[in-house]
């Protein structure tokens, strides 16, 4: 059921049995799980169906630190959130991921990787991904070409990626307005947590458009699902009661904000060209590809973070941008892929017959975790929004531990290219010297933000217990990415979504 | 870059001219980056800016290049120029490179 909050009478009271706060993939994948029960469901989006310029500006913040990505570019204010324009890069967390890592301070989850197997399948088919299989060796088999660099594989590992861009606001839209147990309320913009007096409990949501009208929502249950940065504003702007904010008693709502730090590092000049569509990328075309990690031991050995290199064709000067040739390949380079001998020279030979280049010179990107840090956060800045809710203020702050991971992570790769005899590694200017602290202008998030409510089953050491809910508060929950202790290598998608999933079938046991 | 043929090199008549081509090198490097990471090397290690001094380290521990080359990736005997990582000895083949074709010109 659909209903646009604009069209209700000013001061509407809308009740349910739960009560999911944004529309995006961590809110949708709740929803879905209770579609056909005979719950009540109350989801709220704080936009329409369609991007709007006066619902984005309400993402507008400010910024200090380490250069941020843009509030309002980053993050889509519309049923389907942020899916409505992400690239589809799903992989699950690595098992290292999830253990306490002595070089990392306030590393750990409370739970393992094979605990959260269950419902990383689970999130597959959400995303409509293909099967829950991300051996190397399995993909291999599955898709040509998935040729693997002879790297000595006790340090460099493949890591896989599956992709769809997955628009959940095209994809679930009529599963959920035709629902009837689901409410689905457009132009329903949270801006504040009202509680009792001793702030236990929620018992009121307030909700406003830009119609000028004010509603509020009652439920047994509340759902925080509006993304890291969104649900961290929503818990300090509701402080009529609680002064630091919701769930904050212990100053850590909105400390702990990590991106996934992307940048590029290095070049690799290949020897001869190695002919593999294990570690392209199309944007639409790929279902499956890798990219470059360092095993668990020497990542430990090393005290390094977690993180995954991938490979972007250089420009080749002098040579005929058309017939230049990405690992991906065109038609005629296809053939000659297809066909690729052990004899590189025959290979090549063959391509250059046909006026074909093969790529020899690439760019090494990084896709790191950020070291936990409690100065990098998230608070409230001096303005208000249109809806009277103070704006975000993001200090994005980077360490020496995750600079140095980055060279190390290209150190490692560089040497077992250049032990392999594939080729040389040439770092980029910053990461030269071992000893540089400084960050190279291009250095961005992935628009990929986590932790800001971070899990802890003490509550001096995290916002949420392990099934998401708020220390101290009994019928509030956060879903996403916002929870999450560390960061991992990968994009977060997949196991947001899965935690989404885990916290609605506690919810079910509960409610 | 372009790989350059190896006959654009100007070799000296000398035992040595087989030490002063780092030949996987010249796979991916053109002349002129060659000579600018061998003056770089003799720049940052001044202690080794003489042919005789190259030469005797280069040979140092046997001549078969690709072995030592491939044992100084495994020891991490890894020095990094204007950014490329190198193994020692193809480092101190690049200069001895730079100081020959220096000398000839």
């Amino acid at each position: 059921m659909h209903i646009d909050a604009k069209q209700l009478p000013n001061n509407s009271l809308i009740e349910g049995d739960i009560c999911i706060i944004g529309a995006g993939a961590a809110g949708i994948s709740i929803a879905l799980e209770w579609l056909n029960t005979p719950y009540k469901v109350i989801l709220l989006e704080g936009g329409g169906f369609e991007y709007d310029t006066n619902m984005q500006q309400l993402y507008n913040g400010t910024k200090s630190g380490q250069d941020f990505p843009s509030f309002a570019g980053s993050r889509l204010h519309y049923f389907g959130g942020t899916t409505g324009h992400w690239a589809g890069f799903c992989s699950p967390f690595d098992p290292i991921d999830f253990k306490k890592r002595s070089w990392i301070p306030n590393s750990g989850w409370p739970f393992s990787k094979e605990d959260l197997d269950p419902f990383y399948e689970r999130a597959q088919k959400t995303i409509q991904l293909g099967p829950y299989n991300y051996d190397l060796e399995f993909w291999q088999k599955e898709l040509p070409n998935m040729l693997s660099l002879p790297l000595n594989d006790k340090v460099i590992k493949n890591k896989i990626w599956q992709y769809n861009q997955a628009r959940f606001g095209n994809m679930y839209k009529e599963q959920l307005v035709n629902a009837k147990n689901v409410h689905l309320y457009t132009y329903a913009n949270a801006t504040e947590l009202q509680t009792n007096d001793v702030v236990t409990e929620v018992t009121k949501i307030i909700i406003k458009n830009h119609a000028g009208k004010t509603h509020s929502v009652k439920a047994k249950h509340i759902i925080l699902a509006c993304g890291a940065i969104q649900n961290t504003r929503l818990l300090l702007a509701s402080n009529s009661k609680a002064k630091a904010g919701l769930g904050n008693n212990n100053d850590l709502v909105g400390r702990y904000l990590m991106e996934h730090i992307e940048v590029p590092v290095a070049d690799i000049e290949m020897v001869k060209p190695f002919p593999t569509n294990l570690y392209s990328f199309e944007f639409g075309v790929t279902k499956a590809s890798a990219e470059l990690s360092i095993a668990p031991e020497v990542q430990e050995q090393e005290q390094i973070l977690n993180g995954t290199s991938s490979f972007h064709l250089n420009d080749i000067p002098n040579f005929d941008s058309e017939k230049a040739l990405t690992w991906q390949g065109i038609s005629k380079a296809e053939k000659h892929l297809k066909n690729a001998s052990n004899d590189w020279h025959i290979t090549q030979e063959n391509a250059t017959r046909d006026n074909i280049t093969l790529g020899k010179s690439f760019q090494m990107n990084i896709r790191m975790e950020q070291a936990p840090n409690p100065n990098s956060r998230i608070t409230l800045g001096n303005e208000k929004d249109k809806f009277g809710v103070p704006r975000t203020h993001v200090n994005w702050d980077l360490t020496y531990l995750d600079k140095r991971s980055i060279r190390t992570i290209h150190y490692l790769i560089g040497k077992e290219m250049a032990l392999s005899g594939l080729g040389r590694l040439k770092f980029k200017p910053h990461f030269e010297d071992a000893n540089d602290t400084s960050w190279p202008d291009d250095t961005h998030g992935g628009n990929h933000h986590m932790g800001t409510t971070r899990m802890d089953s003490d509550p001096k050491k995290g916002v949420v217990n392990t099934d998401c809910k708020i220390h101290g508060i009994s019928n509030l929950f956060v879903a996403g990415s916002a929870c999450f202790p560390t960061a991992g290598a990968p994009n977060p998608t997949l196991t947001l979504t899965a935690l989404s999933i885990k916290l609605s079938d506690h919810i079910k046991k509960i409610i | 870059m372009v790989a350059i043929p190896t006959a654009l090199i100007k070799y000296n008549n000398s035992a040595n001219e087989a030490l002063e081509l780092p030949l996987t090198l010249t796979n991916i490097w053109d002349k002129e980056t060659l000579l600018k990471i061998g003056n770089t090397y003799t720049e940052t290690f001044s202690d080794e800016n003489t042919k005789n001094k190259l030469i005797r380290l280069i040979k140092n521990g046997g001549t078969n290049l690709e072995l030592k080359i491939s044992a100084d990736f495994k020891n991490n005997n890894i020095v990094v120029i204007n950014g490329w990582m190198l193994s020692k000895t193809e480092a101190r083949q690049c200069a001895l490179f730079s100081l020959t074709q220096s000398e000839d010109n």
